[in-house]
């Protein structure tokens, strides 16, 4: 009503200083004998009347017929037309702010949405990366590991020292043959205590030769004393002496036996001797020579492993700092995310807040314009039922328009 | 090995700093707001806090200003995590008691750095 009566006072303009004269004139010419509230009362209801004048008595002002307005359409009905023209003005005017505001707020939504995709977009790109990155290193980690275990390099070619389970192999078996050499040194010094204990017992049998012809000298130097001081038969001592004398060739020929064993005996001693420190030297010499090449392959067996554990370590350190790289990317999408969820409610409120209201006003003016007459009756009714905030679609626009249908049949 | 209070609304970010925290040995314990991290800090006791400001109910500006009135949390450090970088809202945060300061996102070698800085 207010608007109405707003639009009548641009309408009536030029005549509105004579309606304020001829309403007020009355009031005027008894001012000056009334009360003062009588004063005042006359004073407030002056505006009051020229509104009431304006919207129940007089007729709309005369507007002259333009060239474009319909021959058909009657004077009275123009200038109603007119009039509400100007009431659609005003609505026109506030929607065109509400819609420059909301027009605001979804270009605003939009940069950030583009910013946001621009970000989530750029940050799994890098995730990405970064896991195909840490897929790779692990894949050659696994390479590495492999590689070891195959006791080849990274390009596949075998490594120089042989494998660890080789390397025991071959110390096994110079043990074996160390074992065995001791083993024949053992026997030849068994052999060489049985020859000892054989020379011990010819010994033993010599001293007992040398005792009897020790007994043999003492008989003969009892019989000659005997010849001399009793004066025994020299036949008889003489036959006594020369069996004496053939024990004694016979012990001495028995002694010189056993000399001749006992030599030989030693000559053998010694030469099993010799072959058994021929034998431990031979030994000693092939258990160093082996030992010390095998030490080698060790010693450089472990530094091959010491580099590819090395190695694999590194690109573990690598993956690590990968990772981290990955959970700097997920923050970035984590914390774009939440910037567009704290734009998106007051923004997005705001929004809906200025769509209802140009809806309530599209209501109102629809409304307006069935009781005028100037439109038949549901022609502009907005469709899509009850007017909730729900049913106003996802831009907040109620219902579509022509030829904004998703399925359009002509 | 220190017990720390990680306070963040987001899910996603109170995990990858308790995976960080984890990782370099840490016992974490989560809270996903301020009321909740009080309610957790006046349960038992904490050698740390890391905690975010925008944060819905109570931000992590008043949750630092409320746990330094608590005795337990007199002197313990409490670490700003947050995406705001700006000198105001620092000062504020060093004028309720915060220890330090890092802008997300961070790194986990940063954090690392820092939580060693602090905590000895």
């Amino acid at each position: 009503m207010i608007q109405d009566l707003l639009a009548l006072c641009r309408i009536y303009r030029p005549k509105l200083a004579l309606m304020l004269l001829m309403i007020a004139m009355p009031w005027a010419w008894a001012a000056f004998w009334v009360p003062w509230w009588v004063n005042a009362v006359c004073f407030l209801t002056v505006p009051i009347a020229m509104g009431i004048l304006m919207l129940h008595v007089l007729p709309p002002p005369e507007a002259p017929r333009r060239e474009s307005d319909p021959t058909d359409v009657p004077d009275a009905q123009i200038r109603k037309m007119r009039k509400m023209s100007s009431g659609v003005h005003n609505l026109l005017s506030r929607w065109s702010t509400h819609a420059d505001r909301s027009r605001s707020h979804i270009e605003e939504v939009s940069s950030h949405v583009d910013d946001v995709i621009e970000y989530s977009e750029s940050a799994v790109v890098e995730i990405g990366k970064r896991f195909v990155s840490v897929t790779r290193k692990t894949r050659k980690q696994v390479d590495y590991a492999l590689a070891m275990l195959e006791h080849a390099g990274p390009d596949g070619k075998r490594r120089e020292s042989r494998p660890l389970p080789e390397l025991v192999t071959a110390y096994e078996d110079l043990a074996a043959k160390v074992a065995s050499s001791l083993a024949k040194v053992a026997e030849s010094a068994e052999a060489l205590e049985k020859r000892h204990e054989t020379v011990r017992k010819d010994f033993e049998n010599i001293d007992k030769m040398l005792d009897q012809l020790a007994a043999h000298d003492s008989q003969i130097g009892v019989l000659a004393l005997n010849t001399s001081v009793k004066g025994q038969d020299v036949v008889s001592v003489s036959d006594q002496i020369r069996t004496l004398s053939l024990e004694s060739k016979a012990l001495t020929r028995d002694i010189r036996r056993t000399l001749e064993q006992v030599r030989g005996q030693a000559t053998s001693m010694h030469s099993a001797v010799r072959n058994a420190v021929g034998q431990a030297r031979e030994a000693s010499t092939f258990a160093s020579a082996e030992g010390q090449k095998l030490s080698r392959e060790m010693l450089y067996n472990s530094q091959e492993v010491s580099e590819t554990l090395s190695q694999i370590g590194g690109i573990g350190n690598e993956i690590q700092r990968d990772i981290n790289e990955i959970i700097v990317a997920l923050q970035f999408q984590d914390i774009t995310q939440q910037k567009l969820q704290r734009l998106k409610d007051p923004m997005l409120s705001d929004l809906m807040t200025a769509l209802r209201a140009i809806f309530d006003e599209t209501r109102s003016l629809s409304v307006k314009l069935e009781g005028s007459g100037l439109v038949e009756a549901g022609t502009e009714k907005p469709r899509g039922g009850p007017e909730t905030p729900g049913n106003l679609g996802p831009a907040g626009v109620q219902g579509r328009r022509k030829g904004d249908e998703a399925v359009e049949i002509f | 090995m220190a017990r720390i209070l990680v306070v963040d609304d987001s899910t996603t970010m109170r995990q990858m700093v308790s995976f960080t925290l984890q990782d370099a040995g840490h016992e974490v314990t989560e809270a996903a707001d301020g009321i909740a991290a009080l309610a957790e800090a006046k349960g038992r006791k904490f050698d740390l806090v890391i905690t975010d400001v925008n944060m819905p109910g109570m931000n992590g500006i008043d949750l630092v200003k409320s746990l330094r009135e608590l005795a337990d949390f007199k002197f313990t450090p409490i670490l700003v995590l947050t995406t705001e970088a700006g000198q105001d809202v620092k000062a504020k945060g060093r004028e309720v008691g915060a220890t330090g300061w890092i802008v997300k996102p961070f790194s986990p070698e940063v954090l690392i750095q820092t939580l060693r800085k602090v905590l000895d």
